[in-house]
């Protein structure tokens, strides 16, 4: 009985650090968190990755302040395509600038997707 | 607490902690756990290298299998076969119930890095427990 007890309390802890470390219900498209993580790491040349997703905004932190047009519709196509998540707000920042103008860094670009 | 007793509780709470470790300095904020200790941002991020992905998306899991398995063996240690078939068990629920029950959805790779971690945290407490 005692055993039975012990397994049950261990099974209870480890299924609550699971449903901790799993993404918030709000969130409906944790796919394409880690998909756009894979695209900004198969583009080292922008020294990027996803800071934070605040307010339906999607914070990315860079420190190339170029080429992020053409960047920003790609990451609006893996949302829509992947996800079907559409008018996804975009924020890229800049944190290592002194002119901090978001609580993420000094704004470089926004955009609403589609 | 004597020393073998400590290193089983090592054994269970350091891949705990390497775990929370990860997701709270590398992962993008965006679970629970995040909300609950308050952290709006990511910390940091992991220096580009081969094994990045794995490391934030599959060693974490293959932490929290390989501590729970360790948990069930030691503590069950009457039937520690026993113990391991519901920690597989557990593990493989989990991982359905994120896929919503679709084969299709199920993240594969995370299913084999947790059997594996499971199956790796059984042969540790026998081979201690051989000691």
């Amino acid at each position: 009985m005692k055993r039975i007890l012990v397994i049950a309390v261990i099974l209870g802890v480890f299924y609550w650090m699971n449903v901790a470390t799993s993404i918030e219900k709000e969130m409906p498209f944790p796919l394409c968190f880690n998909r756009t993580e894979q695209f900004l790491w198969s583009k080292p040349e922008l020294q990027a990755f996803v800071m934070s997703y605040f307010n339906d905004t999607l914070v990315i932190k860079t420190n190339v302040d170029s080429a992020w047009a053409q960047n920003m519709d790609t990451i609006c196509q893996i949302y829509r395509d992947s996800c079907k998540v559409t008018n996804l707000k975009i924020l890229i920042v800049d944190s290592s600038s002194s002119n901090w103008d978001t609580r993420y860094g000094h704004k470089l670009y926004f955009r609403q997707c589609p | 607490m004597n020393k073998t007793k400590l290193i089983n509780w090592l054994h269970i709470l350091l891949p705990l902690l390497a775990g929370v470790l990860i997701y709270v300095l590398f992962r993008v904020p965006v679970t629970r756990l995040h909300t609950l200790l308050g952290i709006k941002h990511r910390w940091m991020e992991l220096p580009p290298f081969w094994g990045r992905y794995w490391i934030l998306y599959h060693f974490t899991d293959m932490c929290w299998a390989y501590s729970l398995t360790y948990s069930l063996c030691y503590f069950g240690k009457n039937k520690p076969w026993e113990s391991a078939a519901i920690s597989t068990f557990l593990l493989s629920f989990i991982e359905f119930a994120q896929g919503n029950y679709e084969i299709g959805l199920i993240d594969l790779g995370d299913l084999i890095y947790m059997v594996i971690s499971a199956f790796l945290a059984f042969l540790v407490l026998k081979k201690r427990e051989g000691q």
